[in-house]
């Protein structure tokens, strides 16, 4: 099986693959250097010059640079306007983000089921994801106005008890944002979840059809739980969507009725661009890291466990 | 101050006007990298005609009205100066009256690299912001050589000046303080519009009971709700009182200030329902259309209605104002380090000059500030506003960028926002306190 060279030759050999290595290494390096640097200036120095500007007294057009320690993040933390913005990054990501799985499996599970001119109901429920997100809430801010769009709908179906304030409601609009976000939002993951789909084994359906599965012992014990590693990726995915929500906001509904649907994006804008407030602003950035990291962590645990494996 | 009002939803209708504007800067900003720096004209006021050459103005009058008024003072410069090479490096949209020109002009004055010149409501929006950072020329010489102190009445100079020097020519007047009405709903009711707030419930408790709201709000964002406490503000505080708010002499503690939220919070009972999803820049439509009585907003309403060719609507002062003239400016000022100061000077001279202020006001739906305007083209309005005007009593808007800085106008209106939701006094004014704390305005 093994064809056993003379020493000699096998030396040469070890050592041409290791100069070819030595080739091969040094031109990835050199093909890396200049994004590496991009990245180190344009992202890693940034997030440190925002740290930076988080700690200081920067509240006009010109810096300035007085260290005054966590003084902006406990000013943060006692505003009303901040901590409603995170209970609405709360509201909001649980809504989006089970609609978004909810809806784009279930579009997912359709499309799969050997349909006639599946290409084309695929390209029409992904279309959303391709639209600019300030399109979809200037769509959005019309359809769910209460004098126009689903409140009519619903009035001339008869169904006018339906109908409500939707965005203008002053404690729940944001779940009306959610709505919006997850219309765009869905057709991306019912292509993460149809990829998953086409890729699982076969073999174990058939099985489990002979044995005498039904349809939905077949999805709850056997397809769901196959495609967790895929769920988990939609769940990061739509999550740190949700963190950075800014231009569905800023086109659909701006802050809305006391701060109804105001997020972490929106107001750290505002408190840089309308308030001159750049150190409380880059107190809300760190905040939007902070959490995004915590969300980051157990993806990256479990990239490192798949490596290992 | 159609211009102020952009709400969302047209900022993002204006997006390829935006994008066109961006762009235009960008390549602006580019060319002018190019340029050699100029160099500072403090002090200097003569204009050298031969040297007038790009002039390169910031604004954020996009469209309508706003857009052919600046036009028609291109035309004048053009013709005054024909070697003149005007960047109309106008920007549309934002969050927020002019927040995305706002946001370029903050980058390239920081960047050290200024248009000639920017539009800037006339007070604390020029003062707070690029005054005290050590950015504009004072403009004093160019006030005694053009004699603007003859012609500008004194308070409205007072509210253009930091340390005795004014930084900013102003180029239009808006009053914030007027009470709209419908003429029909008016003669329906068989009223006539309130002097009092006394006799604007007892109107109202009228029109509740034929189903109608008294007054017209718009809430959808933050704002309305603001300027409407400030007229009232101004009425329970009167002028000096109400002045005194921005400089620590009235406490924002003032039982009056407590009296004025309840008087914001009992006119609540009066308004349209839909009120949290309707947007300001729409408000003049709830006249026209007949589902408000009366509506408070400045000057821009009478634009709008008469765009729509709608003729029933009636004008007054806010009840209780007393002849207090609540003021709405833009102006033009002088950044350090332009790149062409000749043309920069040239363009302030015309901006508060007759021959400038005279084609522009009209179009642009305001009035002249100049006492030596050419009223031959105002309409019944503008005539009555700039009769209110030239009495003198005037003080600055908060709404409008002129009384406070930056950062209390958006925190003045984002309480204010959450007063139209929550209508809870105490906790409004807490807030208020805190704002001005924050402002520093006792300091």
């Amino acid at each position: 099986m093994t064809v056993v060279a003379a020493p000699s030759e096998r030396r040469q050999a070890v050592q041409r693959r290791r100069r070819r290595l030595k080739g091969d290494r040094l031109a990835s390096v050199l093909v890396l250097v200049p994004s590496m640097i991009a990245i180190a200036v344009f992202v890693y120095v940034f997030v440190a010059w925002t740290m930076y500007t988080s700690v200081i007294n920067w509240t006009g057009i010109v810096p300035d640079s007085t260290l005054v320690g966590f003084k902006n993040f406990a000013r943060l933390f006692g505003d009303s306007r901040f901590l409603i913005d995170l209970r609405n990054l709360g509201l909001f990501s649980a809504s989006f983000i089970v609609q978004c799985l909810v809806i784009g499996f279930a579009l997912a599970a359709l499309i799969n089921s050997k349909i006639r001119i599946e290409g084309l109901f695929r390209t029409i429920f992904i279309l959303p994801f391709a639209i600019s997100p300030v399109v979809t809430g200037v769509i959005w801010h019309w359809l769910l106005d209460p004098q126009a769009g689903v409140n009519s709908l619903l009035r001339s179906a008869g169904l006018g008890f339906l109908a409500n304030g939707w965005y203008t409601d002053s404690t729940w609009g944001i779940l009306s944002v959610s709505v919006a976000a997850a219309w765009q939002m869905s057709g991306y993951v019912m292509a993460l979840y149809l990829a998953g789909l086409r890729a699982l084994p076969q073999e174990l359906m058939e099985a489990a059809v002979m044995d005498g599965c039904g349809t939905w012992a077949l999805y709850r014990r056997i397809v769901i739980p196959l495609l967790k590693p895929v769920t988990f990726s939609a769940v990061i995915i739509t999550g740190m969507l949700s963190i950075k929500l800014f231009d569905l906001i800023a086109s659909m509904t701006g802050s809305g009725p006391a701060f109804a649907e105001d997020t972490l994006g929106f107001n750290m804008y505002q408190l840089a661009f309308s308030s001159n407030r750049f150190s409380l602003s880059a107190a809300v950035a760190v905040v939007m890291i902070l959490i995004a990291t915590v969300l980051l962590v157990p993806h990256l645990m479990s990239v490192e466990r798949k490596a290992k494996r | 101050m159609g211009n102020t009002v952009s709400s969302i939803g047209r900022a993002s209708m204006n997006r390829r006007r935006f994008l066109f504007g961006a762009t235009a800067v960008a390549g602006a900003g580019l060319l002018a990298a190019c340029g050699s720096e100029g160099s500072s004209p403090a002090g200097k006021t003569t204009v050298n005609a031969s040297a007038v050459g790009a002039l390169e103005i910031f604004s954020f009058w996009t469209s309508g009205g706003d857009a052919l008024a600046l036009d028609a003072l291109y035309k004048q410069f053009q013709a005054q100066y024909s070697s003149a090479k005007i960047t109309n490096s106008a920007i549309g949209g934002g969050a927020g009256a002019g927040a995305n020109m706002k946001t370029v002009l903050t980058t390239r004055i920081l960047g050290g690299n200024p248009p000639d010149s920017f539009q800037v409501h006339v007070g604390a929006e020029i003062i707070q912001t690029w005054v005290t950072a050590d950015k504009m020329e004072p403009l004093d010489s160019l006030y005694s050589q053009e004699g603007y102190d003859k012609v500008f009445p004194k308070s409205l100079i007072d509210i253009a000046s930091y340390q005795g020097k004014p930084y900013s020519v102003p180029v239009d007047i808006l009053r914030a303080n007027v009470l709209w009405f419908s003429k029909p709903i008016m003669d329906k009711v068989g009223g006539t519009p309130p002097a009092t707030w006394d006799e604007f419930f007892n109107l109202g408790d009228k029109l509740k009971a034929m189903g109608i709201p008294a007054m017209g709000m718009a809430e959808a964002t933050p704002g309305q709700t603001s300027l409407v406490f400030e007229t009232i503000l101004i009425s329970k505080l009167g002028a000096d009182g109400y002045k005194g708010l921005f400089t620590g002499a009235t406490k924002w503690s003032d039982p009056k200030v407590k009296d004025s939220l309840e008087t914001l919070k009992e006119m609540f009972n009066y308004v349209n329902s839909d009120y949290l999803s309707f947007q300001r820049g729409d408000i003049p439509s709830l006249l026209s259309d007949g589902k408000a009585a009366m509506i408070i907003q400045s000057d821009f309403v009478n634009g709008y209605l008469k765009a729509k060719k709608f003729k029933d609507y009636g004008f007054a002062a806010v009840p209780d104002s007393n002849g207090v003239y609540d003021l709405a400016s833009d102006s033009f000022g002088l950044p350090k380090g332009v790149k062409d100061p000749d043309s920069a000077m040239a363009w302030l001279k015309l901006c508060g000059s007759a021959a400038g202020q005279n084609p522009f006001n009209p179009i642009k739906g305001s009035i002249s500030p100049r006492s030596d305007r050419d009223t031959s083209n105002y309409d019944e309005y503008e005539l009555w506003s700039a009769k209110e005007f030239d009495k003198g009593n005037i003080v600055p808007s908060v709404y409008n960028g002129s009384a406070a800085k930056a950062s209390f106008v958006t925190d003045f209106g984002n309480i204010l926002n959450v007063m139209a939701t929550s209508k809870d006094v105490a906790s409004v004014q807490s807030k208020l306190v805190q704002a001005a704390d924050d402002a520093g305005f006792a300091a």
